[in-house]
């Protein structure tokens, strides 16, 4: 039975697998012509290949089994020890067969049983890779000299299994014996001397003896014909999906469009029609968004895909350092975006690393702590807004701010008067400065030179966030956070030289009136003292190049670690907004992070703070 | 009508000619084709949102039908002068996506005979960008290859 867990992995099995199937089916049959074609056998061997190992790692037995049988026989044909023969191939494709139906079961919810008979005789044919020739001569002759001609050519336990399987008055022991010590390693031809061997024929021929009672009363073991139409996974191209949503995209904004005007139609003129198209106007706008929720449904997949990686992660890190770690993991159920979640393995697994390696301590030291000797290290995903949270957490010994700001002084990230001046906080995210992390230091297992920037990189590339919190002798949460669709975001409104600009919402903290913001100049540039805290203040309109902007308001937001403003001439509140692309022929812009068509058709880019921000320090090295 | 040919001068071979169409237009004065197979439409100037960070042969973006373009300066490209203004968008269709160039003004179909088409005799200045030119009733026509200028952009 596959239990509810497993459901999502073997849906995809199910899919994967048929498409081994359908591969190999294929290849057999051109091989059929083309026996001796390396590529086709060495293609079919890796299906072959790839089908038992998804099936191993669902734990279906059976189809291990039999997609083992077939493959070592494939390998025998890939090395030529074997060639292949209608019969051979015949046997494959019932493995091929059997295979499907026995995935067909496992998806009806019912139980399979090993095919011995089938595997015996894959394996037979395996064997007979080097026996074949020498011994067909013989038991030929043996099956001759007993009047059992009509069984020549077959493996000697499928003669075994039939003479055994004759009534006892027409049963030739003589026969029986005599093929049994072929088998057994008797005198003829010389039989496998391997141990191994012996003992898997052996255990071959107990099970002839057992199972036939059964034959004969349940004959040719009924098989469930493969039934093609029962699908429930669909691959579809991405490209499909995203053209799905882009139209959804133009059906929401007409949508909006169409209840502006209907707004309006309602304030000139009162009519029975009017209130009878209101009820139109809004079951239509609840219809257009759920259509667009299960749009991007399509692109949803639960979190789990990614985090199931990770056990394995841990465990052999955890054996590799000595270190005894237990990994949580927690709202699995969560689902995000397929494009976010694939890119967010490697920035994970880095995650992950750091918190076993540096984080977690050694038992040792844990119990002398008063701590369990297990560290716990705890994955997590969950909802909060339109946003998705994913968070590593670890019970070890935090992060030592002392030390964060000892480095980075010496790697001259800042200065000693700066440092005196840094919150918490900024010492902290100091460790996603590109030049913090090196490979020089940590060991092997979070070093390869790949730093927390890379991590800083990869999140902030899907308009994430990142945070940080750590406790020293407690342990360290870092905590990520996503849209949960890339395609529409809340931004707000900008008016910056008589332009209109959106800003993504996620990366506003505050926003100040200019008049109330205090504005003061360090070595030549603009800052905003607020509180506390001196921000960088950048004239939007001259790091976009269209002329410097007023300072009507200024805009506060969190930029990948850092705190920037921005000033604009204007606001004029949040909306949502389909994300489109500029198009290949414009390309990756650096600071432009797409753009969108309003209500009234007219095209607003999408600013990327964190783009700008990069374009405006170039070559300026951090505060 | 039977044709009368003047003597000395070859009958126009009429079957196995082949001809070609193309969107005649005019940037500073130039005549410029442009094959009909790359076109999918033509609009007004309307509304060109420019796109900052962008090089200046990139006019900007507009919306085709819910569709973000973007807008390329021919002259630009070509390294023409700037002194008429454009009115027209000749939107192209690309193996990299849709692409809208400025036109000055749309002269009209062209149809040239293939054995019309000459080499373009010109090197340097944009001659890469220019396949072929040939004669024809509005003039002296230059053939854009359309492709390779889409080309060279993505290829940065």
């Amino acid at each position: 039975m596959i239990s509810d867990e497993m459901r999502e992995i073997f849906n995809e099995f199910v899919v994967e697998a048929e498409e081994n199937l359908q591969k190999i089916e294929e290849n057999l049959l051109e091989l059929e012509k083309d026996p001796k074609n390396e590529e086709l056998l060495n293609a079919t061997f890796r299906a072959m290949h790839t089908l038992k190992g998804g099936a191993g790692f669902l734990g279906l037995q059976p189809i291990v089994e039999v997609a083992h049988a077939a493959e070592d026989v494939l390998g025998k044909l890939r090395s030529g020890e074997l060639s292949l023969t209608p019969e051979i191939n015949d046997a494959i494709l019932r493995a091929v067969d059997f295979i499907r139906s026995a995935i067909q079961r496992y998806d009806a919810g019912e139980e399979v049983e090993v095919p011995e008979e089938l595997v015996r005789e894959l394996r037979d044919i395996e064997r007979g890779a080097v026996e074949e020739k020498k011994e067909e001569e013989s038991i030929d002759q043996i099956l001759e000299r007993y009047g059992f001609g009509h069984l020549k050519g077959k493996p000697v336990e499928e003669i075994l299994e039939e003479l055994i399987l004759l009534p006892p008055e027409e049963r030739p022991k003589e026969l029986i014996e005599e093929l049994d010590r072929i088998l057994t390693g008797g005198k003829p031809p010389p039989p496998p001397s391997e141990e191994k061997e012996r003992k898997a024929e052996e255990k071959m021929l107990e099970i002839a003896e057992e199972t036939k009672e059964e034959q004969k009363e349940e004959k040719p073991p009924k098989e469930v014909q493969p039934k093609t139409e029962g699908e429930k996974v669909l691959r579809i191209d991405v490209k499909k999906i995203e053209d799905l949503m882009n139209l959804v995209g133009e059906l929401v904004l007409e949508r909006n469009r169409l209840l502006r005007v209907f707004q309006k139609v309602q304030e000139e003129y009162t009519s029975k029609t009017i209130d009878e198209l209101e009820t139109v106007m809004s079951s239509l706008d609840r219809i257009v968004g759920d259509l667009q929720l299960a749009v991007m449904k399509t692109r949803m997949q639960p979190v789990k895909r990614l985090f199931q990686k990770f056990p394995r992660v841990v465990r052999d890190l955890a054996r590799m350092l000595g270190k005894e770690v237990e990994l949580v993991l927690e709202g699995e159920e969560a689902e995000m975006d397929k494009t976010v979640l694939e890119k967010l393995e490697e920035p994970l697994i880095h995650l992950i690393r750091n918190a076993v390696d540096h984080g977690i301590e050694p038992p040792e030291e844990r119990e002398r702590l008063g701590k369990p000797r297990k560290g716990i290290v705890k994955l997590s995903a969950y909802y909060h807004g339109d946003r998705i949270f994913l968070e590593v957490q670890d019970d070890g010994r935090g992060i030592d701010l002392d030390k964060v700001k000892e480095k980075a002084l010496e790697r001259g990230l800042i200065t000693p008067d700066r440092a005196e001046k840094m919150t918490e906080k900024d010492i902290l995210f100091l460790i996603f400065h590109p030049g913090f992390s090196t490979a020089e230091e940590v060991s092997q297992v979070s070093g390869r030179g790949v730093g927390m920037d890379v991590v800083m990189n990869a999140v902030t590339s899907f308009r994430g966030t990142i945070d940080i919190e750590t406790e020293r002798g407690r342990g360290t949460r870092i905590i990520l956070s996503f849209p949960l669709t890339v395609g529409i975001i809340r931004s707000l409104l900008v008016a910056v030289n008589g332009r209109y600009f959106a800003i993504p919402i996620y990366s506003v903290l505050e926003i100040i009136q200019g008049e109330d913001a205090q504005i003061t100049t360090v070595s030549g540039k603009e800052v905003l003292i607020l509180r506390d805290l001196t921000i960088p203040l950048i004239n939007l309109g001259e790091a976009l190049g269209i002329g410097s902007t007023g300072i009507g308001y200024v805009i506060v937001s969190q930029v990948g670690s850092q705190k920037v403003a921005f000033t604009v001439d204007d606001l004029f509140g949040d909306e949502e907004v389909v994300v489109k692309p500029l198009g290949k022929i414009i390309g990756e812009v650096q600071g432009i992070s797409g753009a969108t068509i309003t209500g009234d058709g007219k095209v607003v880019l999408i600013l990327d703070l964190d783009g700008i921000l990069k374009r405006e320090m170039r070559g300026i090295t951090l505060v | 009508m039977a044709e009368i040919v003047p003597v000395g001068e070859q009958r126009p071979e009429k079957v196995t000619t082949q001809v070609e169409e193309f969107l005649g237009i005019s940037l500073e004065k130039e005549l410029i084709g442009i094959s009909l197979k790359k076109i999918l439409t033509i609009s007004k100037v309307v509304d060109i949102v420019d796109v900052p960070y962008t090089p200046p042969y990139i006019v900007g973006v507009i919306n085709l039908r819910g569709e973000i373009i973007p807008v390329l300066s021919l002259k630009q490209i070509l390294g023409l002068p700037e002194n008429t203004e454009p009115t027209r968008i000749v939107v192209l269709d690309s193996q990299h996506g849709k692409a809208g160039t400025l036109v000055d003004t749309i002269v009209g179909v062209v149809r040239v005979p293939i054995e019309k088409f000459d080499p373009n005799p010109m090197v340097g200045r944009y001659s890469e960008y220019v396949s072929h030119v040939a004669q024809t009733e509005y003039g002296l026509m230059e053939i854009l290859d359309v492709d390779r200028i889409i080309n060279s952009i993505v290829q940065g």
